[in-house]
């Protein structure tokens, strides 16, 4: 067998110890890059399936993966993978998939998979500046379907984008929620300063189209479709993490409500 | 007519930003920004005729499911990758802000209000995207078939 001769398979690791590590890294690397449950679910399925499992379970909910594989040799392994962050990283899911589908049908080693998931880690499409540019577009635009004018729409662009910028220099201390406080403070007090200085004529809309950048929307979209499609938990969980998010989001643009001491909605 | 281009305008700006934040393949951008534009449009002329905002967004969710899939096929990518850029412009954000807005600034009927509103939309953007799952389920299998057959007749052909 070609996974015979393996140079990434650590001393005293059974054939099923390192297929499933292997399989459960594409399918990490997945779930971290904005897949589904259900494709980290199947990607393992498969990926064992291909390489002669006998028998495979896996259970994956957006913070955890675990997985289980019988051989047909009778060899067993039974492996779990935390996962901390998850982020649309779409560049990254569309690389980690064609690795899965080379697995499975044949065209790669497990070894060549190990070097391949490797290099996916490294895959940033866009420098920093385009990245600002993207969240001014992004801002500006959509603050439009909430009912901003032109200029309004420029100054949440502008906002929008000192924001992103913050966040970059801001060093992540690992707390999403009070990362979440920081930015909407800062977007409530720019907004509102903008609209003193003469610049934007409405510091709500302003505060919405800015925010879109911020608000889990897509997770909310996502975990409602996982409880619709039958995977309750890890729905459950993304409505609950979707909300307080939101409500870190609101705490911040609270706070900056009383700080400048108007109505930012 | 103005207003739905203007709209329009402003939504496929907004998708390229969102593409591009999420990190989508330079290759995927046209496509998955035009899509974000055609499912606005489908949410629009929905809501035109039926003001109600679990359809118009079920409808438009549908299609981007549909659409997304097609796009997938055709570039062999996960559908995921032009679906969730697809509904951006359709996503429940300012409900769910303002929702959580009126439960920490005391006011109940912004909150009240504000619930009903995310969760029909969420609601809907997750039933049209489970149903064009469920319908995409049902004609994977003949689309598969469809491709083997063309495939052996050309190899037949061939040898002929």
């Amino acid at each position: 067998m070609e996974n015979e001769r393996n140079l990434h398979r650590f001393d005293g690791e059974s054939a099923a110890d390192y297929l499933l590590r292997t399989a459960l890294d594409v399918a990490a690397m997945t779930l971290r890059s904005g897949g589904e449950i259900h494709r980290v679910e199947e990607t393992i399925q498969r990926i064992c399936s291909a390489f002669g499992a006998e028998h495979t379970e896996v259970f994956a909910i957006h913070s955890q993966i675990i997985a289980s594989v019988r051989m047909q040799d009778g060899s067993y392994s039974s492996q779990v993978r935390r996962i901390y962050e998850t982020d649309n990283r779409f560049a990254r899911l569309d690389r980690i998939n064609q690795i899965s589908r080379a697995l499975c049908l044949g065209k790669m080693t497990l070894d060549q998979a190990q070097e391949e998931i490797a290099k996916v880690k490294g895959i940033t499409p866009y420098p920093l500046w385009m990245i600002l540019i993207a969240s001014a577009c992004g801002a500006g635009g959509l603050s439009f379907l909430f009912g901003a004018g032109i200029r309004d729409a420029l100054c949440a662009a502008l906002v929008a984008l000192l924001v992103t910028l913050l966040g970059r220099l801001i060093p992540k201390n690992g707390n999403v929620f009070l990362e979440m406080v920081l930015r909407s403070f800062a977007i409530g007090v720019l907004s509102r300063a903008l609209v003193i200085v003469g610049a934007g004529l409405d510091a709500g809309k302003i505060i919405i189209g800015a925010i879109m950048l911020l608000v889990p929307g897509i997770s909310f979209g996502n975990a409602m479709r996982d409880l619709l499609g039958g995977d309750t938990l890890s729905g459950t969980l993304g409505i609950v993490r979707s909300i307080l998010l939101a409500a870190s989001i609101a705490f911040g643009l609270f706070v900056a409500t009383a700080v400048t001491g108007g109505a930012v909605l | 007519m103005i207003d739905f281009l203007i709209l329009f305008s402003a939504v496929l700006v907004g998708t390229f930003g969102f593409a591009v934040i999420f990190g989508t393949k330079p290759k995927h951008l046209p496509a998955a920004t035009l899509l974000g534009g055609l499912t606005y449009t489908v949410f629009y002329l929905v809501d035109l005729a039926t003001p109600d905002l679990f359809l118009s967004n079920f409808a438009a969710a549908f299609f981007a499911g549909i659409a997304a899939f097609a796009l997938a096929v055709f570039y062999r990518a996960p559908a995921v990758t032009f679906s969730a850029l697809a509904v951006i412009p359709l996503v429940p954000g300012g409900a769910l802000y303002y929702m959580m807005y009126g439960v920490i600034s005391g006011d109940t009927e912004l909150f009240r209000a504000q619930s009903v509103v995310a969760l029909r939309v969420g609601l809907g953007i997750a039933a049209g995207i489970v149903f064009s799952s469920t319908v995409i389920g049902l004609i994977r299998p003949h689309l598969h078939r469809a491709a083997v057959k063309k495939a052996t007749g050309s190899a037949e052909g061939n040898k002929k």
